[in-house]
């Protein structure tokens, strides 16, 4: 009965909103209510009787609606309330729509034919057909008609500068700027070939960027039909024109692409690939093949970007793309995956988020084995032709109920219900409704019309079956385009009682939707968390990131963000990385580290949570990583660390972690010196990594480097912790240990660094001066440690070590790898230790 | 491609997808027309015009219509209704929408009279007009039409006009939202929906 009751008020809704009814369908799953369902399908029928009533050119056409004679400032139904522009053929006013009560653009032109303008019945005519495009970066059209000797086309009013006004206003364009609104324009620009029609006037006068940032293609005034070849007159500025329209020939879909590439080279260098100041001019450019490469105009711009924009302006049209979709998808692959990268790099220049992505790629390359080239792997990060890659429109077909009881289908239909929901949470990822989904319900099976239908590029469809108390669902994700299934996936989870069955449906349903989202490479999620909470959660990354060894100041923040939202995996998963980066120290000079064991019991439940929230999560995979480092489970560690990474190679903040939890313990210098440069690289902003690089340069012997990245780091924040303490290490293997006292001394900090001030005193000969530092520091072992190194006495040197591998085994993990204690590590009981604490001989 | 929207189909130009802060209520024009402010007036004859046309060209039987273009006939209609706009007393959401339509029937009543045509009565939303067949009979035949009538005329006032605003009249549920009184176009949408529902339960009982 309820799903019925669902059943009838879908129904009404569809039959409201006008929408199309599969009625057999619907009247053989209604069951006993069929009568009623046949009541709404008579309703259904007097909506469209009175629909079609209407339905002719009587709304486009009817005259004025006054009974008064048309004062001079309207036409027709409009009320002209000022001119915005003027055009070589009419002019552009803004107008109200009385009848629809509503603000237009009108163009009006003169309806006497001109021998170059275009003719009036043309104009209707192609007005009447560019209604028919609906696409948010193309301009409405709401009619077109002739009254009197003018002829008007209205339109949607958009507020805003077209892109020609905003260059002559010095606005410059950078590379992710074109290429955005290149993408808006190719899906723009693809709506108008949809139609059958071809746009013609491609310019950046014809663009307007609105005060909403949304980019519309305007100006249809010499839009023809795709298939009248018939006519070739010289539409379109000669700048923007295609060589073989310019010779003759009539416009195609190249020659739109075409026109499209000028626009984006222009806005780029503000000039254009063939120039001249008449048409003649143009046209011997043309057969000399004269034109100014890309880069050559502006060398800064990226090749990947300069390359789609010189195939799109090929002088061969059968060297251009074959359709506009191709050139989206190719502009999809530049355009950098929005969200997080933002987030932490948002103060960064727009050319670094650049870096970020390219180098990203490269290290998930590299931890993975990946060979193909970077274009390749650009591709499959970004997501690449077919076409679902670049934009997944994702629709759930009801699933099949395979249980041998007919009465599960509620089950079955909560699954499919589950899925959809579970899909929203996918960052970037449309998903139709679940009236659009259920409307399909039992229909035969017809993928392209599906596809066609819901305006979908992906299916996911599959068949839950309880047997006994088990619920197995098989789930495939289809691809449209070719009916090739992409991915599929069997779950099954044991029912323990009635009300169980909602909690099991959502775990499983999210399992199915976490394992897409890889398969997509959608891997972000998004969290609906309020406004507030994100803001103290945003404060607290700051503190982290920015500073690593402050990260005990975001515990706190943390906590709080998850007592206004305890499922907020991010949260929950910083808060786990933050326990454990307490930890790292211990035990430290002021007592603010706490021990490992206590830390992971902290950490441990909330990366797990975090991980049953979120799989996906790279920090919950990192604090996983991070727990099996300390309990020296060295390979989990690893494992976790690169998939936390490969999920989102730009967060570089986990490479320091992964270096120093794992890497460098593990004695890989170079592979920890490698990744550091990675995180530079990506990040050159961030103080904290480039610390870490300096320190994995001193274990590797590069004090220059070392010197020079501390200096850096010092010169952006003079008082960022422990960047003196690099320089300080860094001068003191380079044997200038006054400088290196110098710097350990400096500010107070003396207390925190007794162990390489007491190094320094044994190797430069206060040999008591070291030994009182050693013997007064027994508490804290890697001091003693590292000053009995320094003095030879590697007996007491292992004992310290034996002493912090009792309570913190990671940190003597690490300092077993680094240069302070290099004499030791050829020592038999170096050996013994590192098999004590699992690390690899 | 062909997304299901809250747009009526099959005209374009009906679609309002946001009611601009310009549009002003119907009720508040209706207070400004009686004041005499002739765009207001203009205003509320564009704003019911062609739901008004969309439902009359479906109700009147095809003879009625060749008598006299409808469409002119429609809005003359409105344009005298709203100048004697002082006589109408809004009794609820809806009422004004139904006022409309009566005026329209009334109107075409007086000109079947000067035409001296027969009539055959029949009692369809109290109209005595006819003869003839309606596109909507021809459509579905007058028994349905009939049962579809009588359910309608259980529901209550608000109901009624929800649903034959929508389905017959083709108001966009901006529109319908401003004519029910409706806060929004989501609580214009509900109601229709749940007055359907209803209407469907009243036919069933109709026939049983």
């Amino acid at each position: 009965m309820l799903a019925n009751e669902q059943l009838l008020d879908d129904l009404a809704g569809a039959v409201l909103d006008g929408d199309a009814i599969d009625w057999a369908e619907a009247e053989s799953s209604a069951g006993a209510d069929v009568r009623l369902v046949r009541h709404l399908r008579l309703v259904a029928s007097v909506a469209q009787v009175h629909r079609e009533a209407l339905s002719d050119a009587t709304l486009t056409s009817s005259g004025p609606v006054l009974t008064h004679a048309t004062p001079p400032e309207r036409w027709g139904h409009l009320r002209l309330l000022e001119r915005v522009g003027r055009g070589a053929f009419g002019e552009v006013f803004r107008a109200w729509d009385t009848r629809l009560d509503r603000e237009v653009a009108l163009k009006l032109l003169a309806a006497a034919p001109t021998a170059s303008g275009p003719q009036p019945g043309t104009i209707i005519q192609e007005g009447r057909l560019l209604a028919r495009v609906r696409h948010p970066n193309v301009v409405t059209i709401h009619g077109a008609e002739q009254i009197g000797d003018q002829i008007g086309l209205w339109m949607e009013f958009v507020r805003g500068h077209t892109l020609e006004q905003l260059l002559r206003q010095g606005t410059v364009f950078t590379g992710a700027d074109v290429v955005k609104i290149g993408l808006d324009l190719s899906r723009a620009v693809s709506a108008v070939h949809a139609a059958g029609l071809l746009h013609r006037d491609i310019k950046a006068h014809n663009v307007t960027r609105a005060e909403d940032g949304r980019v519309v293609l305007m100006d249809f005034g010499t839009g023809k039909e795709l298939d009248d070849n018939s006519s070739s007159d010289l539409a379109g500025t000669p700048l923007y024109l295609a060589p073989e329209v310019m010779a003759g020939q009539p416009a195609t879909v190249r020659s739109d692409i075409y026109s499209l590439g000028v626009l984006l080279y222009h806005l780029l260098t503000n000039s254009y690939p063939v120039r001249g100041r008449t048409i003649r001019d143009v046209r011997r450019a043309h057969e000399r093949n004269e034109r100014v490469g890309l880069r050559t105009s502006r060398p800064e711009v990226r090749p990947a970007l300069a390359r789609v924009i010189e195939r799109a302006i090929d002088p061969q049209p059968e060297r251009r793309y074959a359709n506009v979709e191709a050139l989206a998808r190719d502009l999809a692959v530049l355009q950098r995956r929005p969200g997080v990268v933002r987030l932490m790099y948002g103060l960064a220049a727009a050319a670094a988020i650049v870096v970020v992505a390219a180098l990203a790629s490269d290290v998930r390359a590299r931890l993975t084995g990946d060979n193909r080239s970077l274009g390749t792997r650009f591709a499959s990060m970004f997501g690449l032709a077919p076409n679902y890659r670049a934009n997944p429109l994702i629709a759930v077909l009801p699933f099949r109920n395979a249980s041998i009881e007919l009465s599960n289908s509620l089950l079955v239909e909560s699954v499919t219900d589950g899925l959809i929901q579970q899909l929203a949470i996918i960052d970037g990822l449309e998903v139709r409704s679940r009236t659009s989904s259920f409307l399909l319900k039992d229909k035969p099976r017809d993928l392209a019309d599906i596809g066609r239908r819901l305006n979908v590029n992906l299916v996911i469809e599959g068949d839950a079956r309880l047997s006994g108390n088990r619920l197995v669902i098989n789930a495939s994700l289809v691809s449209i385009e070719d009916d090739r299934p992409v991915w599929s996936d069997t779950v099954d989870r044991e029912l323990s009682s009635e009300g169980d069955v909602v909690g099991v449906v959502e775990h499983l349903t999210r399992k199915i939707v976490n394992e897409l989202r890889l398969k997509l490479g959608r891997t972000q999620r998004q969290y609906k968390t309020d406004i507030p909470t994100y803001e103290i959660f945003l404060r607290a990354l700051a503190l982290r990131d920015a500073r690593f060894f402050e990260t005990i100041k975001a515990i706190p923040l943390f906590e709080e963000v998850l007592r206004r939202d305890p499922s907020y995996a991010p949260a929950l998963a910083a808060l786990a990385l933050a326990h454990g980066d307490r930890s790292r120290n211990y035990p430290d000079a002021r007592g603010t580290a706490t021990p490992p064991t206590e830390a992971d019991t902290q950490a441990e439940p909330l990366a797990l949570k975090a991980l049953e929230i979120d799989p996906l999560l790279p920090e919950a995979h990192a604090a996983i990583g991070g727990i099996h480092a300390r309990a020296g489970r060295w390979a989990q560690a690893e494992e976790s660390y690169r998939r936390a990474i490969s999920l989102q190679p730009n967060l570089t903040f986990l490479y320091g972690s992964f270096v120093f939890y794992a890497l460098h313990p593990l004695g890989r210098l170079d592979e920890a010196l490698s990744l550091m440069q990675d995180a530079v690289r990506a990040d050159p902003l961030s103080p904290d990594a480039r610390r870490l690089l300096g320190r994995v340069q001193i274990s590797v012997g590069h004090f220059d480097d070392a010197l020079a990245n501390c200096t850096l780091v010092l010169e952006q924040d003079p008082k960022y912790p422990f960047a003196g303490e690099i320089c300080g290490l860094a001068l003191m293997f380079k044997g200038r240990t006054d400088e290196a006292l110098a710097w350990f001394n400096k500010g107070g900090r003396a207390d925190l660094n007794e162990h390489w001030i007491g190094y320094i005193y044994a190797v430069t000969g206060r040999r008591a001066e070291a030994e009182a530092l050693a013997a007064r520091n027994t508490h804290l072992p890697h001091r003693p440690a590292m000053i009995y190194a320094a003095l030879g006495d590697k007996d007491r040197a292992f004992e310290a070590l034996e002493a912090l591998a009792l309570v913190n085994p990671y940190r003597a993990a690490y300092y077993l790898s680094v240069r302070e204690l290099a004499t030791l590590h050829d020592d038999p009981r170096a050996a013994i230790l590192r098999q004590k604490l699992s690390l690899p001989r | 491609m062909d997304m299901p929207d809250d747009r009526p189909r099959g005209d374009g130009l009906a679609s309002i997808s946001t009611q601009s802060a310009e549009a002003e209520s119907t009720m508040r024009l209706l207070d400004r027309a009686r004041g005499g402010d002739r765009e207001a007036l203009d205003r509320l004859v564009s704003r019911h015009l062609n739901p008004l046309k969309r439902w009359a060209r479906g109700r009147l039987p095809r003879w009625a219509r060749d008598l006299a273009d409808t469409d002119d006939l429609v809005q003359d209609t409105l344009l005298q209704t709203f100048k004697r706009i002082g006589d109408f007393e809004a009794r609820g959401p809806g009422a004004l929408q139904a006022y409309l339509r009566q005026a329209v029937v009334n109107r075409v009543r007086d000109e079947l009279r000067k035409k001296g045509r027969r009539q055959e009565s029949t009692d369809l939303d109290g109209l005595e007009i006819d003869a003839g067949l309606s596109p909507l009979e021809e459509a579905i035949g007058r028994e349905s039409v009939e049962r579809y009538e009588r359910a309608l005329a259980t529901l209550k006032e608000d109901e009624r006009e929800a649903i034959v605003g929508r389905v017959e009249m083709g108001y966009s549920y901006e529109e319908l939202a401003d004519v029910l009184g409706k806060p929004s176009s989501e609580a214009a949408r509900k109601a229709a929906r749940r007055a359907l529902v209803r209407l469907t339960q009243e036919m069933d009982r109709d026939g049983s």
